[in-house]
């Protein structure tokens, strides 16, 4: 169980230290580091869930990937393709609050998930 | 043609009456304000406070959805010879993108203002837009190394000066009334800049006053809609101070000092050569969402036609009424200082301030409609 948290509380590391380094590089127009912190901060997000959530609550665990992971990624490559080829010819400037808006929900959720877990434990 | 703001509203109209003095058989629809319905305009809908940014505009997601439907649903019925669209990109650009699906030419009056945030779009435009008519030298640079077709046509906002002209009785009046030390608050013409502007505006003016007693403040109003939101306000403010409501040159000629928000104000007081402060506030939350964007190094109109800073400005996500003051204090007392911003306003003034832009944009139009001006 112990190695099983100290591996919770890397990942929660990784996931709160990826956020803090995503939106520093986001604003300071750091393009190419953005990009790499963020899918770090997707990818732990995303493993850290995984194990607190899915066994016991599996509907909410892809209830939360589906709203808060695969929704904003979605926007995301939607908002660089338009940037890149003009696809959709519409103001997707809201893409950026809504990921922005969404992003740190789902750092709250999984640690909440994860202090239930150390309680629990 | 479709205009959101209270500007383009304006500028719309003296386009419409350019066109109309060289084709008179010209019939125009679309959305606007009172100028345009005044010059003939036949309004789908009336754009009187629709001019909302932000998140703010989300609040009238579904006035903007009717809108949207209504016109399109115009330009399938009647297919317009041209559309043409005045700023308001946030709109706009789904009024040109169904003009373009169904082969209308699509004209972009006054373009957004993609030099200094959210580049990107600039392909949008190369996608939606026909014809680009820019009122900023700068912009025409820019969209041609995007291989869009533009055309600079001057500011419309010189033909409205010329013609207008200054009520020197009501200047005079002022400065009787005020003495001859007076700094003037221009914090725009939208509800949300009132609110976030003002109130950084009046904090200044109190320390301002406590270092120069006799300075007096004079708060435009740039319409009778907002003069109760702007008394709501100042009664927590503690500075002698007076509102005007409309008379916007006056204010500007009878000051020794303005203190505006960014925006095309700014270049209405260059006109007058009167030094300036520029200061705009936006949330933090909006500040870290633009920041990466803001790809222009100055936020005041003023300050990116010289290419350098002739006049104090700061994008602000708190309220910094310290730096507000420390700028405006030297050009009061500074008479070195305030020499060297005016003199800098006029250079830049001589350059661009030339009556003809909606004359210009009028040949433009008729030219690419394969209609001779005359």
């Amino acid at each position: 169980m112990s190695i099983m948290l100290g591996f919770f509380y890397v990942l929660l590391l990784i996931a709160f230290a990826s956020l803090i380094a995503s939106a520093i590089s986001y604003f300071f127009a750091k393009i190419k580091l953005f990009s790499f912190t963020l899918i770090l901060f997707y990818t732990s997000n995303t493993f850290l869930s995984f194990f607190l959530i899915h066994n016991n609550h599996a509907v909410f665990f892809y209830t939360i990937v589906i709203f808060l992971i695969v929704f904003p990624i979605i926007c995301l490559l939607l908002f660089a393709l338009d940037v890149h080829y003009g696809l959709f010819c519409i103001d997707t400037s809201f893409v950026l609050v809504l990921v922005w808006l969404l992003t740190p929900v789902l750092f709250i959720v999984t640690l909440v998930s994860y202090i239930l877990k150390v309680i629990h434990a | 043609m479709s205009a959101g703001e209270s500007s383009g509203d304006i500028h719309g109209a003296n386009l419409m009456r350019c066109l109309l003095e060289k084709d008179p058989k010209i019939t125009f629809y679309g959305l606007g304000r009172e100028n345009m319905l005044q010059a003939g305009l036949h309004g789908l809908h009336d754009m009187t406070h629709k001019s909302l940014m932000w998140l703010h505009a989300l609040t009238e997601i579904s006035t903007f959805l009717e809108m949207k439907k209504d016109c399109i649903h115009f330009l399938r019925q009647e297919r317009p010879s041209a559309v043409i669209l005045i700023d308001y990109c946030g709109f706009n650009f789904y009024i040109a993108r169904a003009a373009k699906k169904l082969g209308i030419p699509v004209i972009y009056y006054i373009s957004p203002q993609l030099w200094a945030h959210g580049p990107w779009r600039v392909k949008k435009i190369k996608k939606l837009v026909d014809r680009l008519l820019v009122i900023y030298p700068f912009e025409k640079p820019f969209y041609e190394k995007a291989g869009i077709p533009v055309t600079y046509v001057g500011h419309p906002l010189f033909d409205e000066i010329h013609k207008e002209g200054v009520d020197e009785g009501f200047v005079t009046e002022l400065k009787k009334q005020l003495g001859e030390t007076i700094v003037s608050f221009l914090p725009g013409s939208r509800r949300q800049e009132i609110v976030r502007l003002l109130p950084l505006f009046l904090q200044s003016a109190a320390q301002i006053h406590h270092t120069i007693p006799s300075a007096q403040f004079l708060i435009s109003c740039s319409n009778d809609q907002h003069f109760d939101l702007i008394c709501e306000i100042t009664k927590e403010f503690n500075a002698p101070y007076k509102v005007v409501v409309g008379n916007v040159h006056e204010v500007i000629k009878a000051s020794t000092l303005c203190i505006a928000g960014s925006g095309t104000i700014t270049l209405q007081i260059a006109y007058y050569l009167k030094p300036m402060i520029i200061a705009y506030k936006i949330s933090p939350i909006a500040y870290f969402i633009a920041k990466p964007f803001l790809i222009t190094p100055f936020i005041g109109l003023v300050n990116k036609l010289a290419s350098k800073m002739i006049v104090p400005e700061r994008l602000m996500c708190r309220a910094n009424s310290a730096w507000l003051v420390n700028q405006a204090i030297p050009l009061l007392n500074n008479p070195q200082k305030r020499q060297a911003c005016i003199h800098e306003l006029s250079l830049l003034m001589n350059e661009i301030a030339k009556p003809g832009a909606s004359e210009h944009a009028a040949d433009e139009i008729l030219t690419l409609l394969g209609s001779k001006p005359s």
